[in-house]
């Protein structure tokens, strides 16, 4: 695959619940958690599914040979989401959207939300999430 | 013999003094009688009393040498897509169930002679028997296993018996027994649950351990609906637009 447009971010978050086990419906020990791998996309939203027990958001990343990547984002259930402000109108297809996250060892396009930019310039930590 | 359920004893010779002091219930719980009640919205914390990091799991659980070597043998060869059940919507069963992450609150009903526990995590149920009554024999295993309590002073303790066995994410057998101790604690943010889970399973482990986890309280924290299947469906907030005639 051809170098996308993303950057690797050292990022002194806090990772613990991205280790402990117990924190998704299943598994998140497929995302390379590291903070070297953090990468950070710059897109646009195609489709999000607000839902239990993972939102998934499908974003469009174009990489530096101007070839269209789709990604997939993976995020917390709607339950948890809803708690912290999140709402079926937070994102549409066409929001432009900044992510960070975490990628998958085997599938480096499916990557777990640690942080994101939305179109309005709001953001979210996935660590903004009490302990 | 008065039952564990109240009455008055027949032909006792504690009868003259049951007549006296009137027929007294021994080995029930009532929420009148509870020392402590839990009832409320609880939230699973990593953060203890004192405001500082609780680690809930220690480094090294104490298995025994030959589950420790092959639960390594099965790790190293596990498959999340194919080997991991934990992706079938499937409960968290105990004692998982209890060591859940701060997202996911518990609704704890006290009753006369019950305790339920609701856990928005797949909208699971526990009941836990306050009326002093023995687990029956023979019950055939299930994820929340067959809960008892009783009060040692300000705690409730439970004991829960006849659990699936699992092997993820951390081995379990049919023969585990868990002990539970809630107490009810004043921590930095307000009141919170110190929970003690003692895990007995000499099929897995090498000795008894505990393990300690907290909950605390957050004004307007309310229980959600939590159906863990329900992308698979792509059933959103708005149903499968494929069976709904009107769309």
């Amino acid at each position: 695959m051809n170098a996308k447009r993303a950057t690797f971010v050292i990022s002194t978050l806090a990772a613990a619940w991205l280790i402990d086990d117990a924190a998704a419906h299943h598994s998140t020990s497929n995302f390379d958690s590291s903070e070297s791998a953090t990468v950070t996309l710059t897109g646009v939203v195609t489709y999000w599914n607000f839902a239990n027990p993972h939102t998934l958001i499908d974003m469009d990343v174009v990489d530096d040979d101007g070839n269209v990547v789709k990604y997939k984002v993976e995020t917390t259930s709607r339950v948890a989401l809803q708690r912290h402000g999140w709402r079926p109108d937070r994102l549409k297809p066409g929001d432009r959207i900044v992510v960070e996250a975490s990628p998958d060892f085997n599938h480096p396009t499916e990557v777990l939300l640690r942080r994101i930019v939305f179109s309005d310039g709001s953001e979210w930590r996935r660590d903004s999430i009490p302990l | 013999m008065t039952s564990a359920k109240g009455g008055c004893p027949r032909r006792s010779y504690l009868h003259l003094l049951a007549t006296v002091l009137g027929c007294l219930p021994i080995s029930m719980s009532s929420a009148d009688d509870a020392p402590v009640d839990f009832t409320g919205i609880w939230m699973p914390t990593q953060i203890g009393p004192d405001g500082e990091r609780n680690e809930v799991f220690p480094e090294a659980l104490p298995f025994l040498p030959e589950v420790q070597t092959r639960n390594e043998e099965f790790l190293a060869d596990f498959k999340h897509e194919v080997d991991d059940s934990r992706r079938s919507c499937l409960p968290y069963g105990m004692p998982r169930q209890m060591l859940t992450v701060a997202q996911y609150p518990t609704e704890i009903i006290q009753t006369e002679d019950r305790i339920t526990i609701l856990v928005e995590l797949h909208n699971d149920v526990r009941r836990i028997y306050m009326d002093g009554r023995a687990p029956p024999d023979g019950l055939r295993p299930t994820w929340m296993g067959y809960s008892v309590g009783r009060w040692e002073g300000q705690s409730l303790v439970v004991t829960t018996t006849d659990i699936r066995e699992h092997g993820l994410p951390r081995p379990q057998s049919r023969e585990l027994t868990l002990q539970e101790r809630f107490t009810l604690i004043e921590g930095q943010a307000g009141p919170m649950i110190e929970l003690e889970i003692t895990h007995e399973d000499p099929r897995i482990y090498s000795r008894p351990f505990t393990l300690k986890t907290y909950y605390r309280q957050y004004e307007g924290l309310e229980m959600g609906e939590y159906f863990c299947n329900e992308d698979v469906w792509r059933l959103n907030l708005d149903g499968n637009p494929s069976e709904l005639p009107w769309r």
